[in-house]
């Protein structure tokens, strides 16, 4: 990422040092020539000397600050050619003539700083367009000075009358074109404004905060177009005579360099955007928007072309709006690939394709790259959880079904098999103690009725036993009489009331049934209850089952009431049992079973 | 017939009179059961006029043979949930003149409900415990074939045991609770009578007693009489 070798990083610190330096001393160097040599007073020498070390300094500070943004470099270019009128006076004549050539470059220069604030790039065409109009206006005006105002030293002698015509056609040529280029100038200054303006409009209050140091800068860049335009035009040559005039505009302008700077250096996320980046963030990579993630990571990134990559899970990347895309490959101008996650052999759980400028602030995009990790994580844990608990549900409904398949074997092999045996037997009996009588055998009839009492009391228990383990009327006809049975066998009075027009699930019928036997034999043993009511309906896909008695109450939950086999049974199929039982006011047993639709 | 093991007197219908040699068709799906059926009736003076494993095999038989009396399993393949009860209501739907007899291995109040709800006469449900009291078995065959109606004393007996609050049972003499068991199981007044050893005449008083103490219209016919009493006993 932008972690740079920490030598490199000292080198590059230097160098920007050394630029400082050199720019310093040239600042000085002109200002000392323009005290000894100027016609100004010396407190505007001083001011100008401190505007454009202004520009110096706080273009390296930002600069070294936040080395991928120009705004810095912009801001030291400004700087330099700040000083370059004034260069004019240091030495002999074609220094002077060559810096007076090529003053003025830091009036488009200050522009693109203007435009390109705070992210340091022209963002729309119009702004690269006007930026670039301006540097070539002010480059070919620069050129024709250069080429067209020659010193008279340069054409071999200056009281040479030969040489006068041509001395004079140049002035007139270079009066011809001066116009043109200073009409372009203002042209391209109030499209600054202009642009500064439109963008203010569009901006929110947040924004508007931000953009205040630019604003400052285009009215600096507006001034300065006025005045020298004024000097230029010959409109009013005595303006930089005029003491407040120009020493407002130096003062303006190190408010520019200063406010520049200061803003720079406090762009930080917004607390809306980080807010909106969180929110963005829940639900992505899975579940969620991936392009409202991709719109909250460009909003809180300042970066509208931002592009958020989704790993497909295959090695593959999706776009947000989720179209595959080959993997972006590093290079790509103005572009750079950040990975998302994916510590050391794992794959990235996206890629962010973002500005360099990003990397201004290496905290930022790491920080994003985290939460969306975490996120990530946090998503595929609850995903793991989630699918260990369906797993476990599953297997606890199978256990249960399991159960209950298996009671309905045993209860089928007694009765085909131990049952009909026992009953055929008794039968055998019968027909014996019919013979016997009818052979007169008192003694004999009478051992072999009490054998048969002894073996219609063993098939009563055998059928019991049976019906314990699951009653062959829940299997045949369903809930309703299953739990009639019950009631109508309960050692308390018991009132049932069964609302269904259907047949349930065999694993849903068997858990009610066993709801109510077990709820009514709890109350047959401890609830001292006079009566007891059983209601079953169905609502809302929901089975629910209340067992109301009049007893004891204080009935728990799970402390070996024989209730938590029940909550376990139920909660197989994710069914839930509640109990409301206060001291002395009966107790209440709600069980809800879901039915699949 | 007499009665060895003290059981009521036979009170077989007209046709028990008429034509002592009552032809009976079974279906029972075990085989040890059903051959010790087969047996035990024929033995007991019915003819057997076929035996069958499941419901088809006896609707077949009974197609074919036309019998008095249908004695019939509740649980049989394929299903082994209640085959019997449904060929019952089929059985009944062609010829309601045939009188069926249930066997049933459980006490489920419901099963004989199921059964008689509609119309009780000529019907019966006989807890297969019953079997090795074979003169019960064949007093119960006697009944429906004479139109009328057989419970099992263990299953009324569980309707009387039940539990109810502010029981208005509990407001009926002792015999008059025997009398509404017997009246339960499908007895007739003349065999209530000879049960308690008592003349009809009492059994009369005891049952308009009985009527007027829980509130119930009486109920002239004994087949109606057993589905108002059973009503009665089932509600809670």
């Amino acid at each position: 990422m932008t972690a740079a070798g920490p030598g490199q990083g000292l080198a590059m610190t230097v160098g920007r040092l050394l630029v400082l330096v050199a720019g310093l001393v040239l600042g000085a160097v002109s200002a000392a020539g323009q005290a000894e040599f100027g016609h100004r007073p010396p407190v505007i020498g001083v001011a100008d000397l401190l505007a454009g070390w202004s520009f110096l300094v706080a273009g390296t500070i930002a600069w070294q600050k936040r080395p991928a943004n120009r705004i810095g470099p912009l801001l030291v270019a400004v700087g330099f050619t700040w000083f370059v009128g004034s260069y004019g006076l240091l030495g002999g004549e074609t220094v002077s003539h060559l810096a007076s050539s090529f003053q003025g470059f830091y009036e488009p220069l200050l522009a693109w700083v203007v435009l390109a604030y705070p992210a340091g790039r022209l963002d729309s065409r119009v702004a690269r367009l006007v930026v670039g109009a301006w540097l070539v206006d002010q480059f070919a005006w620069s050129v024709a000075r250069l080429v067209l105002e020659r010193p008279l030293s340069w054409y071999g002698c200056t009281t040479c009358p030969e040489t006068v015509d041509a001395f004079i056609a140049n002035a007139r040529t270079l009066d011809e074109i001066g116009p043109v280029s200073l009409a372009a100038t203002v042209v391209l200054g109030v499209a600054v404004i202009a642009l500064l303006v439109r963008r203010f409009g569009a901006a929110g209050r947040a924004e508007r905060r931000r953009l205040v140091p630019a604003l400052l800068g285009g009215v600096a860049v507006a001034a300065s177009v006025a005045t020298t335009g004024a000097i230029r035009i010959g409109f009013a040559p005595d303006l930089f005579e005029d003491r407040r005039i120009v020493a407002a505009t130096y003062v303006l302008d190190m408010l520019v360099a200063v406010a520049v700077l200061v803003g720079l250096l406090q762009e930080r996320l917004a607390r809306e955007a980080v807010a909106e980046l969180v929110v963005g963030l829940q639900g992505v990579p899975r579940g969620g928007d991936p392009r409202r993630t991709q719109a909250a990571l460009a909003r809180a990134l300042r970066d509208p072309d931002l592009v958020l990559l989704l790993a497909d899970g295959s090695g593959g990347y999706i776009d947000a709006d989720g179209r595959p895309v080959p993997e972006p490959v590093p290079g790509s101008p103005g572009r750079v690939i950040t990975r998302l996650g994916g510590e050391g052999d794992e794959p990235p759980v996206g890629l962010l394709l973002h500005d360099p400028g990003l990397l201004d602030d290496p905290g930022l995009v790491s920080a994003i790259a985290a939460s969306l990790r975490l996120e990530a994580d946090n998503q595929r844990l609850a995903a793991e959880v989630e699918r260990q608990l369906a797993e476990v549900r599953a297997s606890r409904t199978r256990i249960v079904a399991a159960g209950d398949a298996e009671r309905r074997r045993v209860e089928r092999d007694l009765h085909d098999g131990a049952q009909q045996r026992l009953i055929s037997l008794s039968m055998e009996l019968g027909r014996l103690r019919m013979a016997a009588d009818r052979a007169g055998d008192a003694a004999l009839v009478g051992e072999l009725t009490t054998l048969g009492t002894d073996l219609e009391a063993t098939i009563g228990e055998l059928r019991e036993l049976a019906r314990g383990i699951l009653p062959a009327l829940l299997t045949d006809a369903g809930l309703g009489p299953a739990v009639e049975s019950l009631a109508i066998r309960a050692p308390i009075p018991v009132r049932a009331r069964t609302d269904l027009d259907e047949r349930l699930p065999r694993d849903i019928e068997s858990t009610a049934y066993f709801v109510v036997a077990e709820a009514l034999a709890n109350i047959a043993r401890h609830a001292s209850a006079q009566a007891a009511t059983v209601e079953i309906g169905l609502a809302a896909s929901r089975l629910r089952v209340v067992v109301t008695d009049d007893g004891l109450g204080g009935a728990e939950l799970g402390r070996g009431s024989g209730l938590q086999g029940l909550v376990d049974r139920v909660g197989a199929l994710n069914g839930t049992v509640a109990i409301h039982s206060p001291p002395g006011r009966g107790t209440r047993l709600i069980a809800e079973i879901p039915v699949p639709a | 017939m007499t009665d060895p093991a003290g059981g009521p007197a036979h009170e077989g219908g007209p046709a028990g009179r008429d034509n002592p040699v009552l032809r009976v068709a079974i279906a029972e799906d075990a085989l040890l059961l059903r051959e010790g059926l087969v047996r035990v009736l024929r033995e007991a003076g019915f003819e057997v006029v076929g035996a069958a494993g499941d419901a088809a095999g006896l609707l077949a038989t009974v197609a074919r043979t036309r019998p008095d009396v249908v004695v019939v399993d509740i649980r049989m393949p394929p299903t082994h949930t209640d085959e019997g009860l449904r060929a019952a209501a089929a059985i009944r739907a062609r010829d309601a003149s045939i009188g069926i007899l249930v066997l049933s291995q459980f006490v489920e109040v419901e099963y004989a409900y199921r059964l008689i709800e509609g119309e009780a006469r000529g019907l019966g449900y006989l807890l297969k415990d019953r079997l090795s009291r074979i003169d019960e078995l064949t007093d119960a065959i006697r009944r429906v074939a004479g139109g009328g109606t057989a419970i099992d004393p263990s299953l009324v007996a569980q309707l009387l045991r039940r539990r109810r609050q502010r029981d208005p049972l509990d407001s009926l003499t002792e015999r008059e609770r025997e009398v509404l068991g017997l009246m339960a199981e499908g007895r007739s007044n003349a065999a209530i009578a000879a049960r308690l050893v008592v003349v009809e005449k009492t059994v009369d008083t005891h049952i308009a007693n009985i009527f007027s103490k829980l509130g119930l219209e009486p109920q002239p016919e004994d087949h109606r009489r057993v589905l108002a009493v059973l009503s009665y006993l089932r509600a809670s």
